[in-house]
């Protein structure tokens, strides 16, 4: 028995200790990040390398921030992320409701849903060629709109079934009752099963913020000009064939992470539920 | 009280509101995606069978089937194909393994910890330019970090993602960590809905955990794991960034994946008929890959 | 105030049919009780009139109104639902009050209706509280003053106590036929329980399979069942049904029960129903037992003892005194008298008078 016990100690300790390596290998590239961006260039390129910044500057905050047009392309990532998400979310829920809801002829509930989930797996470079040519001709090129109409195509599908399977979850007796109440089904709908899917459209906002925020190649290829760039298409325009900007491009990469992080930790709940849900279930 | 009928049954604004409300509420998605995938699709499908003329002003040429019968000869086609396979049969699998390791050592030992939890999936939420660029600063091969490490260990230096033998390993290594996240999280919400009934009756039975493992907790997760895989498989086949600002598809483009080779086409050689049936070759690939992957896993119920 | 009446009304769902040619008049300020099985069509027929469900074929009306295609909020109706359906995210005052709210009522009238009715239901004090903090019964409370809050033509309540525990619905029947009796407001009244049934009704209208059996009082139901489905459903213990053959008014069973003095009926296949409460036991050497049986099982209920007996393939439950003594496999003698008893046609199901 006491040997029996023994081992099962061992196996804790390696659990723990795997965790630990896991832990480490986890966030010592985001720390090697937010080091290198408070180094002065000499440190950055110091061999052996600098493990805690020993002099911390602000130099390529500034460098990025005041003399480069970070500002503009963090502030234009912010207000396309803010953008694609609301429109993602209202579009999403209208369709998710009327998917979980309505009675459809036949099987068209589960056609129409597999094809909304369908244009999910386009892979983005198949579509943005012809977007490119279509904004283009419009002259919405290098503006936000098109970003933003880019980005809601992509992020639509995943903010409908995700409302869908939240709305599904709800007890059909409540708008129900509220119709015998005196309400229209809009009425039900706005009074009480959105108030109610509340949760699910936080999960579903977080989720379409991060990818709007993080999304690289259609900003890439929609967007050339400084003033309609996101911060992705800033920093990897600090990536050149000649010369890579180290401290700068570590300050902003740095930054883009950090609302990330935040967010991460503010809505943790919603965070977990939420990608497990969504690849669960849709 | 008596009220007049009309007042009663509602006006017709109303009336005609909740009769198409099913399809007033679908419309505004339905349009986005129908205007955002069909318009691209036709264009996609009618460019790939032309030859477009850089010159705006010249008429498209009809070239039937001639921009697919290129795919057979063209070697970098092939190269970015034999990469993009590469790269996603081991960094799917290495993911896959290690994110239900992890799990299952966290079900196991540590529940309930939702801030490690959060700590642990940080990876996959952050903008992957952020994670290119802090990996292309690791494996700098001068001031990188994983020469120091080489070299106090005494092993030789290397380019890393910079050597033709090892910017494949590299970029999958970036990837992994990454992505493992996603398979962790995935992994540990299916054995968090595990029943504890049949593990009990095993245990009684005497099944060893190994038993357990293989016949218990594998096929109440499968269906989970095929989800994960799948997702990550069509995510894989459509790698872009990554590639894009870590190796820029080299060096000798051993890492150039399709997609980096569609935008290339596309915009470097301005080239969009042949971009299109490149397009059209990696669309096709990932929907008969899902399709037979679906029925395989029989996850269609 | 209201009567409800239905006219030939179907529904159907795809291929299934839940209510087939329903003709059926909901007196004006009565309770009328739709009992019946799981799956019967009762709460169909009942969301019918809600306007939760549209109908196939067929009129409803509601007074003089018929409100085929009227929206559930112009019906003014009010509904009870099985699971309560309190609205989760708002307070019991908040609840009660939101029909008002949706009828744009004034908020200090609003407020003094809530308060009223709150003090009617015994709420009064937890009119701040959200349903999740609330018990069972006070829940069922809220929706019933969410109900009456605003004196519809006409009450729905499905299955209203059904999520209560026994005690407590005993004492939620009692209240809801007093409320109802005061607000002489026309009830339609859905359940599986038949004693809830009995109790509540004005008239009961027994379902199956999507077609009324019959209509009738409680009291007609209970001692006039006109088919072998509503003689099985109604009772408890239900009534004993045993199937054997009636010829020139005398039936024999298999299991060697004969009952003499059935009138001159005749029936090939006829099953013969009495309940348990009109079997005697008969003291040894009485006259009349229709068979001697072994008892099968004694039940002690309290006010009298279920005597259960073996007779051939078929047991026939007894009501006995509560001071009853037998044991096991020990022969007594049972007997009724043939005007308890009813004669049904297994053919037809219907009842064979004599």
């Amino acid at each position: 028995m006491a040997h029996r016990r023994k081992s099962i100690e061992i196996q804790r300790v390696a659990a723990y200790a795997t965790i630990a390596v896991a832990l480490v290998v986890t966030l010592f590239p985001v720390y090697w990040i937010a080091a290198n961006s408070f180094k002065y260039d000499i440190d950055i390129f110091s061999i052996p390398p600098q493990w805690i910044p020993a002099n911390p500057t602000l130099k390529h905050y500034r460098a990025a921030f005041i003399e480069r047009p970070f500002l503009i392309y963090a502030l234009n990532s912010l207000i396309i992320a803010v953008s694609t998400t609301l429109v993602s979310v209202v579009f999403g829920s209208l369709a998710g409701y009327a998917l979980a809801r309505f009675q459809y002829p036949g099987r068209w509930r589960y056609q129409i849903s597999f094809w909304i989930l369908s244009t999910r797996m386009m892979p983005p470079i198949v579509t943005i060629i012809p977007l490119y040519i279509a904004f283009n001709h419009l002259g919405m090129l290098n503006t936000k709109p098109a970003v933003i109409i880019a980005y809601t195509a992509f992020n639509l599908p995943f903010a409908t079934w995700m409302m869908k399977s939240y709305f599904q979850d709800l007890p059909v007796e409540l708008e129900e009752a509220a119709m015998v109440d005196g309400d229209t089904r809009l009425g039900a709908f706005l009074h009480v099963a959105l108030p109610l899917a509340r949760p699910g459209l936080a999960a579903t906002a977080i989720f379409c913020l991060i990818i709007s925020w993080n999304e690289f190649l259609l900003a890439l290829i929609l967007t050339l000009t400084e003033r309609s760039q996101t911060l992705p298409i800033g920093i990897a325009g600090r990536v050149t064939q000649y010369n890579t900007y180290w401290g700068e491009i570590s300050a902003a990469g740095f930054t883009a992470c950090i609302p990330i992080v935040i967010f991460a930790f503010v809505v943790q709940k919603h965070l977990v539920r939420g990608i497990s849900f969504g690849a669960v279930k849709g | 009280m008596t009220v007049s009928a009309g007042a009663k049954f509602g006006n017709s604004f109303e009336r005609w509101l909740e009769l198409h409300l099913r399809v007033l509420m679908l419309a505004p998605a339905m349009l986005v995606l129908l205007t955002l995938t069909i318009f691209p699709s036709i264009y996609m499908i009618v460019a790939a069978v032309t030859r477009i003329s850089p010159n705006p002003d010249l008429p498209w040429q009809f070239a039937g089937a001639d921009n697919f019968l290129r795919l057979l000869t063209d070697e970098q086609f092939h190269v970015g194909l034999w990469n993009t396979l590469l790269f996603t049969v081991f960094a799917v699998s290495t993911e896959f393994l290690l994110g239900l390791g992890l799990a299952l050592l966290l079900d196991r030992y540590i529940r309930r910890l939702n801030f490690l939890k959060t700590v642990l999936m940080l990876p996959m939420m952050l903008p992957p330019v952020a994670v290119a660029i802090t990996w292309k600063l690791i494996y700098e091969p001068q001031f990188g970090v994983l020469n120091e490490i080489m070299f106090r260990l005494g092993l030789p230096l290397q380019a890393w993602a910079g050597d033709v033998r090892l910017a494949m390993f590299s970029v999958i290594v970036a990837d992994v960590w990454q992505w493992t996240p996603f398979m962790f999280l995935l992994m540990l919400a299916g054995l968090a809905s595990l029943p504890d009934e049949p593990y009990e009756a095993a245990a009684i039975d005497g099944a060893s955990a190994w038993r357990q493992f293989w016949d218990l907790t594998l096929p109440f997760l499968k269906p989970i794991i095929a989800i994960a895989l799948l997702l990550r498989i069509m995510d894989a086949l459509r790698l872009f960034d990554l590639v894009f600002i870590l190796t820029g598809g080299g060096p000798a483009d051993r890492t150039k994946t399709l997609s980096l080779y569609i935008y290339q086409v596309a915009y470097r050689f301005a080239d969009p008929s042949y971009a299109a049936a490149i397009s059209l070759f990696v669309l096709f690939m990932t929907v008969a890959f899902s399709t037979w992957f679906i029925k395989r896993m029989r996850l269609a119920d | 105030m209201a009567s409800v009446v239905f006219q030939h009304v179907v529904k159907k769902f795809g291929a299934f049919t839940a209510v087939s040619d329903l003709n059926l008049e909901v007196r004006d300020k009565k309770l009328l009780v739709l009992l019946g099985p799981s799956g019967c069509g009762k709460t169909t027929t009942m969301r019918m009139v809600a306007g939760l469900e549209e109908v196939t074929a067929g009129d409803i009306f509601i007074g003089s109104d018929r409100v085929n295609g009227v929206l559930p909020k112009y019906r003014d109706v009010a509904m009870v639902f099985q699971s309560y359906a309190l609205y989760p995210h708002l307070s019991v005052a908040d609840n009660i009050g939101y029909p008002l709210k949706i009828r744009k009522v004034p908020e200090d009238k609003r407020r003094r209706m809530i308060m009223e009715v709150a003090r009617r239901v015994e709420l009064d004090g937890l009119l701040d509280r959200l349903p999740k903090q609330l018990s069972g019964g006070q829940r069922q409370r809220v929706a019933l003053a969410r109900a009456i809050i605003r004196t519809p033509k006409v009450f729905l309540m499905d299955e209203p106590l059904s999520n209560l525990d026994a005690k407590l619905r005993v004492q939620m029947r009692a209240e809801l036929k007093h409320l109802q009796h005061e607000l002489q407001v026309t009830t339609i009244y859905v359940t599986h329980d038949q004693i809830e049934a009995m109790t509540l009704a004005d008239r009961v209208a027994v379902m199956n399979k999507g077609v009324i059996e019959q209509l009738g009082t409680p009291r007609e139901i209970y001692n006039d069942p006109r088919t072998l489905f509503v003689a099985g459903f109604i009772g408890s213990p239900p009534m004993n049904l045993i199937d054997g053959e009636v010829k020139d008014g005398v039936f024999t069973s298999p299991g060697g029960i004969r009952v003499d003095g059935l009138g001159s009926a005749s029936v090939a296949r006829a099953v013969l129903g009495v309940r348990p409460e009109d079997i005697h036991v008969i003291p040894a050497g009485g006259a009349k037992a229709n068979i001697a049986a072994p008892i099968y099982s004694v039940e002690l209920t309290g006010e009298s003892t279920l005597v259960t007996v073996r007779a051939g393939a078929a047991l026939l439950a007894v009501r006995a005194d509560k001071n009853f003594a037998g044991d096991y496999d020990q022969i007594v003698q049972v007997g009724f008298s043939p005007e308890r008893a009813f004669v049904f046609d297994r053919q037809s199901q219907e009842r064979v008078d004599f």
